[in-house]
């Protein structure tokens, strides 16, 4: 049995004790989970919404793909769903607080696609998101680096997602706060931390997004 | 417990019972309506009468409304004459009393002060078409086809004495889980279920459930007819959301099959558990409790 067959065989376990109305199908060659997810608390199913998840083939590297497919949450940035259908469950820099370093697919449902559905839920009736909402695209990243810096200062969040997204991060290097001291005397700390928690691939993404954003137009 | 015996209980606990403060409430709620009605249109020539659900003995607990035709005579012009004039009178009547949000046929009526409540009780305005109040036209709101021929006693019989309507609700129930907000009318579901279990009234409630996921799974295209009236083709209903019917049957189907078909628990994953289903107050309640009990919750965001 190949690892990828052994990771599905291990997804259909998994989703049969805890999401028996969900299933998996394998079509030329990519893996989908289809079938009716239940938006739970405390216990309780509160609604339940007919979706397809793709596991990618750099699962758990990548995080799966989720659309609900009966068309009750609007296509639209507004209710959190790209052009394509997918549901933009966080930023992706952000997953690491919601999954443990060793995630299962279980941990998939039960925190990111069960706070979305919960969160729909509670707007549906309150017009608000119980958890807050980021900002659409590059605001949304930089809001987020913002909370994590603890600064506003976006050339700060540049540099510091320069470094984010080396592969290691070097303690002589001049600190992303703009100190002008090495990092090891300064931020290193933060820099290491949040390396191990945001891929230096993701980092990269949005290094790449934000300094196009701030780079002058030809 | 057998799956048969599950089945039948979960249509128990489905069941409104006459005797139910729930139904008294809805009857009594009904004939406020039509109290009003006869008064707003006195001396008019016109019947009130139960259709939907409550006529054709599929109503559930998990969703139900209670359907008052509301027919005026052929030459009876004091509602207005046309369709359009008779649907309006009929609103503004209702209006007096209700918040009435208007459907394509139906008015439906909602009450209350801070927070708006469904009354349970929608409203069919409509002209007979001859002497013999069968046959009906209903104006049709927002539709470019303003009106539909229609007949509730051909409608109410085809389905009340079908045979199958212990599947019928399951089947509703079915969609209120399945199928939530999917926009599948009733009588067309209904409909099909009729024909596709033509050949299998004798059979048990699982084994004709099955077959019917199975022709929703396998069929390529869905036909149904209008029994009142050829010219209303009910297909289009159905095939336009026939890869979301198709994909629900398939993963019920699945579900089940998890544990097989004989056991109990594959269908208690379909239709839920007995007794385990928590009321509206306790579902509102924690909604309401949420963004408490979730301590770090995601925040969403757009790629775009």
């Amino acid at each position: 049995m190949s690892k990828r067959q052994q990771q599905i065989r291990d997804i259909e376990v998994l989703l049969s004790e805890k999401y028996p109305t969900l299933h998996v199908a394998v079509e030329r060659g990519e893996c989908f989970i289809r079938g009716l997810f239940p938006a739970r608390l405390e216990g309780v199913e509160l609604d339940h919404y007919l979706v397809e998840i793709h596991i990618p083939r750099n699962y758990p590297k990548a995080i799966p793909l989720i659309r609900e497919i009966a068309g009750r949450i609007p296509v639209q940035p507004d209710w959190h769903v790209n052009g394509d259908g997918f549901l933009c469950l966080c930023v992706p820099d952000e997953e690491w607080k919601y999954l443990p370093p060793k995630w299962t697919i279980l941990d998939f449902l039960n925190s990111p696609v069960n706070h979305f559905f919960l969160s729909h839920i509670y707007r549906k009736i309150y017009k608000i998101y119980p958890f807050g909402e980021r900002s659409h695209g590059l605001a949304g990243i930089i809001e987020y680096y913002s909370e994590e810096l603890e600064t506003q200062d976006i050339q700060v969040i540049l540099q510091f997602l320069k470094y984010l997204s080396k592969d290691k991060p070097k303690g002589h290097w001049l600190c992303y706060c703009g100190s002008n001291k090495p990092m090891l005397e300064c931020h290193f700390a933060k820099m290491t931390e949040m390396h191990e928690k945001v891929s230096p691939a993701k980092a990269r993404l949005s290094f790449k997004r934000l300094n196009t954003y701030l780079s002058p137009k030809k | 417990m057998t799956v048969n015996e599950y089945l039948k209980a979960v249509l128990k606990s489905q069941t409104i019972a006459s005797e139910s403060a729930e139904y008294k409430e809805l009857t009594a709620k009904a004939d406020e309506v039509k109290g009003i009605l006869k008064k707003a249109f006195e001396g008019a020539a016109f019947t009130t009468k139960y259709g939907g659900s409550r006529a054709k003995h599929t109503m559930i607990r998990e969703s139900y409304d209670l359907d008052i035709v509301c027919y005026f005579e052929r030459d009876e012009n004091q509602a207005g004459e046309t369709l359009a004039e008779i649907y309006e009178s009929v609103k503004v009547a209702l209006s007096e009393h209700y918040y009435v949000d208007p459907k394509t046929s139906a008015l439906r009526l909602e009450e209350g002060n801070q927070h708006v409540i469904y009354t349970h009780v929608d409203v069919v305005p409509g002209r007979f078409i001859d002497e013999t109040k069968t046959d009906t036209y209903l104006y049709q709101n927002g539709s470019d086809k303003q009106r539909l021929k229609t007949n509730t006693k051909v409608h109410v019989e085809c389905i009340r004495d079908s045979g199958v309507t212990d599947t019928i609700k399951l089947l509703k129930l079915w969609r209120e889980k399945w199928l939530r907000d999917v926009h599948v009318k009733t009588f067309v579901l209904e409909l099909l279920a009729v024909k596709v279990l033509t050949d299998h009234k004798t059979e048990c409630l699982e084994n004709q459930l099955v077959k019917f996921w199975e022709t929703l799974r396998d069929e390529k295209t869905l036909c149904v007819v209008d029994p009142a009236n050829s010219n209303n083709d009910l297909s289009e209903a159905l095939n336009s959301i026939k890869s979301t019917l198709q994909y629900s049957a398939d993963n019920t189907l699945r579900t089940i099959d998890v544990y097989g078909r004989e056991t109990v628990t594959g269908w208690e994953n379909v239709f839920g558990k007995l007794d385990e289903t928590p009321s509206d107050a306790q579902k509102a309640a924690l909604i309401n409790s949420i963004p408490n009990v979730v301590t770090q919750g995601t925040k969403p965001w757009s790629f775009d």
